[in-house]
């Protein structure tokens, strides 16, 4: 059932096995798969449709490099779904692994453990299938590809259709899955732990129009966005001076976007190759498309990040350098940041002050991917690349966003290197645990839908499992 | 183009001495701009700003001592007559240059990713 919760005959104080703090993907995907066993409540700050005073809570500041806190993010039931482009790629393998000339990368988990999910992923967000190996689709004639493998290769991306919104899909079974309650215009503001100081009893929930309540739960789940999962452990400060989860420091730190860059040029010598690589490719009634995508090898001699560069989607005219539009994999960097800061929201929340940075590693990043891609086109004589000069000079200006919020409770094994564990359970909590791209630990260059609902997926069955 | 990827065009400049005989000899019926743009697919303007950076690199106080071996290059103009045409030289250059790009021999100077070849060819260029 959805109650609103601003109607003063909902009662607010409430209980049930799991309470889910946010309605978007993470949080719709986990809510429906618990309450098929379980009872749940499910909170969500919005309504049914957008209002401007729900979303100025996401209102804060960016003082790093430009970003918007509130173009970014939608606050009503499906949350950021509700604007997405329904791009959707997986994570290379070894976006997992510690790379030697990237601090901080690796995640505790492998690959093969989100595998068992992708299928029942892919129904989620209606892409027609999860599978994403290219080489079956390729072999035709008409999917051929543009290089040899050796340095570069194709990496593919797959499209909701229609695009998946969440609250939109989801409703129905939002309002009647028995054991399911959705409180709409519902805030968490603060978490109160029992006296052992690690289990979470009970949270307290605001309306803007002056309503309150406490809501308990075996177990609680933050699902609100890459962003605001870091903002509210921060905020619970009731009990811990630091935030929950915070005791090393770490709640807010290692944000990562995908820096979106119009970086290159491409000039084809041999037109007749660029024509057939520039369109979207039919799979069935959905599309996909082929990135470029540097090989595990080449990252390694080069020392580079990952990329993707879309060369789909874009004109090819004879003598016309072509525009190389590249999505960008972030160094996890605990400098990039969110805190909280002075002022307050509607609710009494500290807002967030977002300091979004790039390091060396990052414009060392830029300027591989335009070598590598330059290489690969190179050696087969079909073209040069040309890295635009605001590259070469490091303007931070040019660097666009893909509201893709991670990293901000990120997942490790070490408390002194995570928020969460390889589960999403808070450190130092016994049933606190977080979903949503917040729990990456690398970002990869893929938008980050497909995995956080693999993620939650992976955490339903792991919470299924605590309570059974 | 740092200190190292300077050094290692140097070297690729070394590398055309490696070319078939009768390539070595076409040389001196083209001038090196040609063969820079033969090689890079650029145009001419492209190509002479592509050298002006690598000459003004080249040239700077802390390389001198360390540049590659100019009477090699002497050689390479003054060579006797050709028996080979354009066309073999031009393939050869691009082999080579294609060969480069494969084995990671690549610069980035003024944004163009170039193979170490091609920078010492548009240095020739203006030099």
């Amino acid at each position: 059932m959805m109650i609103d919760a601003r109607d003063s005959a909902a009662d607010l104080d409430r209980r049930a096995d799991f309470i889910i703090v946010g309605a978007g993907i993470a949080g719709i995907t986990l809510a429906l798969e618990l309450a098929a066993r379980h009872s749940v409540i499910l909170l969500e700050s919005g309504g049914t449709e957008a209002d401007r005073e729900t979303q100025s809570l996401y209102d804060g500041e960016s003082i790093g490099l430009n970003y918007s806190l509130l173009g970014s993010r939608l606050r009503f039931l499906g949350g950021t779904s509700n604007h997405w482009g329904g791009w959707c790629g997986m994570l290379d393998d070894h976006d997992f692994a510690t790379r030697d000339w990237v601090p901080h990368s690796g995640w505790p988990i492998s690959s093969a453990e989100l595998a068992p999910f992708q299928d029942k992923t892919a129904d989620i967000l209606d892409l027609g299938s999860g599978n994403f190996e290219t080489e079956e689709l390729v072999a035709r004639e008409d999917h051929a590809l543009l290089v040899d493998g050796s340095k570069v290769t194709h990496r593919m991306m797959r499209f909701s259709n229609p695009v998946t919104r969440m609250g939109e899909k989801y409703r129905n079974a939002l309002e009647n899955t028995p054991g399911l309650s959705v409180l709409l215009h519902a805030n968490l503001v603060d978490l109160r732990l029992h006296e052992n100081g690690s289990t979470v009893n009970s949270g307290q929930v605001r309306t803007l129009n002056g309503r309150s309540g406490r809501i308990t739960a075996k177990h609680f789940i933050l699902a609100c966005g890459g962003l605001e999962n870091a903002r509210l452990l921060l905020a619970c400060r009731s009990q811990a001076r630091a935030g929950l989860g915070n005791d090393k420091g770490l709640v807010g730190r290692f944000f990562m976007e995908h820096p979106h860059v119009t970086a290159a040029e491409l000039f084809a010598l041999d037109q007749s190759w660029c024509r057939g690589q520039m369109a979207l490719r039919r799979d069935s009634d959905h599309w996909f498309g082929l990135a470029l995508a540097p090989t595990e090898e080449s990252l390694a001699h080069h020392r580079c990040l990952n990329f993707r560069g879309q060369i789909f989607n874009v004109e090819c005219e004879t003598d016309e350098p072509i525009t190389l539009r590249v999505m960008m994999e972030q160094a996890p960097n605990p400098n990039s940041r969110l805190r909280l800061s002075g002022s307050e929201d509607a609710l009494g929340l500290p807002k967030i002050e977002l300091d979004w940075r790039l390091n060396e590693l990052d414009w060392h990043g830029i300027q591989c991917m335009g070598r590598l891609v330059g290489e690969a086109l190179g050696a087969q004589g079909l073209g040069r690349v040309k890295l635009r000069n605001w590259v070469m000079e490091q303007d931070g200006s040019r660097i666009g966003f893909g509201s893709h919020h991670m990293g901000t409770t990120r997942m490790a094994d070490d408390p002194a290197a995570g928020v969460v564990d390889r589960n999403c359970r808070v450190f130092g909590t016994s049933n606190l645990f977080v979903a949503g791209s917040s729990v990456f630990a690398t970002g990869g260059a893929i938008n980050p839908t497909f995995t956080l609902t693999a993620l939650a997926l992976r955490l339903a069955e792991h919470l299924t499992g605590l309570v059974r | 183009m740092n200190r190292r990827e300077l050094l290692k065009t140097g070297a690729a400049c070394g590398l055309l001495l490696a070319l078939p005989l009768g390539c070595q000899q076409t040389l001196r019926l083209h001038d090196w701009n040609t063969l820079a743009k033969w090689t890079t697919g650029l145009n001419t303007d492209q190509v002479k700003a592509l050298g002006k950076s690598a000459a003004a690199l080249q040239a700077a106080p802390q390389w001198r001592g360390e540049l590659p071996d100019l009477p090699m290059v002497n050689w390479l103009q003054e060579g006797a007559g050709s028996a080979a045409g354009p066309e073999s030289l031009k393939h050869a250059l691009g082999s080579e240059s294609r060969q480069q790009f494969a084995s990671n021999q690549s610069v980035i100077l003024d944004g163009w990713v170039i193979s170490r070849l091609e920078a010492a060819l548009c240095a020739l260029a203006v030099t």
